[in-house]
């Protein structure tokens, strides 16, 4: 049996994990004074788990102000904005080119049709890219008002 | 408004608990603590439009229970981290190791109340920040990180502040069931 005791952090992380080495177990299940210093931490773990939860003494919800400022709202509406903005710009520019395409059609005369949808895709996946950051700071939001 | 009314009430429900926790745990039964807990609120909803999501609503109500807490130690300079030597090395010398390993068995007879009562004696031997730390970590099951974000201390100090209030109430507890058994 390896002769060494357990130090004070394996004690504190097998009690915790039950995890450890194979040596260390096998000087656990032979050692008595380490035995007994593995169950006080488990012990005190529980303790510690089971206590009870201390209760405000005073409703907190009454201190709740009548008049309760915004969380940050003026960020998100900028952002929303600048999208309804640009995707307004994108619908006008679309109907006015299905509208005027006999008279505009001239601008496209000469450009190879590879290179008009290499231009859409690009930034189609710009816009993508876009889209999902605003997303994700949506739901990053989210998260930490439900306090997930 | 009447949504904005609803989710402070929310979280008001779901923060409670946590401020109650850091609150008693920082100031045990000072008399300034109604006040103070109503001050934490007060400075929530006054500061909420600086909220910036950098982390949970719930960190961020739990990091304004905290530094509030510790302004008020820090004007009456009360001890917040130091563990007397005399306490330590008393307790160190304690860990019996003829303690015949029967700890669990006894405690498993007790209440939950009794248990309680038991710890709350044990922890009146470590610091402040050190009883927060530990309820945090064990009782409200917070990540090391999550506690770094509450207190603002690096991850180690953290993990170091653990390891001995750990240790020093392992030690109170031996010392304890010690004396019981005699
Ligand atoms: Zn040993």
């Amino acid at each position: 049996m390896n002769q060494v005791h357990l130090n004070e952090e394996q004690l504190q992380d097998y009690a915790i994990t039950g995890i450890t080495d194979p040596s260390v177990v096998q000087h656990l299940t032979g050692c008595a004074r380490c035995q007994v210093q593995v169950k006080a931490y488990q012990t005190l773990y529980s303790y510690i788990r089971e206590a009870k939860t201390p209760i405000l003494d005073f409703k907190a919800e009454e201190l709740i102000p009548d008049r309760l400022p915004a969380i940050n709202k003026e960020d998100s509406k900028e952002a929303w904005y600048l999208y309804g903005f640009l995707f307004g710009a994108i619908g006008l520019l679309t109907a006015g080119a299905v509208v005027f395409w006999g008279s505009i059609r001239w601008i496209f005369t000469g450009i190879v049709p590879w290179a008009i949808i290499i231009g859409f895709v690009l930034f189609s996946g710009l816009l993508m890219v876009q889209l999902m950051e605003l997303y994700n700071t949506y739901r990053k939001k989210l998260r930490a008002l439900n306090m997930e | 408004m009447d949504g904005d009314r609803h989710a402070a009430t929310l979280l008001v429900r779901r923060t409670e608990k946590l401020v109650a926790q850091i609150v008693f745990k920082m100031l045990g039964n000072h008399p300034d603590r109604k006040d103070l807990t109503q001050d934490i609120y007060l400075k929530t909803f006054r500061y909420l439009p600086r909220f910036r999501f950098q982390c949970k609503l719930s960190t961020w109500v739990a990091q304004i229970s905290y530094t509030t807490c510790l302004d008020h130690l820090q004007k009456y300079r009360l001890e917040l981290i130091t563990i007397s030597t005399g306490d330590e090395l008393s307790l160190g010398n304690t860990c019996s190791q003829e303690i015949s390993g029967d700890i669990p068995d006894a405690s498993q007879l007790l209440s939950i109340k009794e248990r309680s009562e038991i710890l709350e004696k044990l922890s009146t031997t470590l610091p402040p920040v050190y009883r927060t730390l530990i309820t945090l970590f064990h009782k409200e099951e917070l990540s090391v990180e999550e506690i770094r974000d509450i207190t603002g201390l690096p991850v180690g100090t953290v993990k170091n502040y653990l390891f001995r209030a750990r240790k020093v109430l392992k030690e109170s507890l031996l010392n304890h069931y010690s004396k019981e058994d005699l």
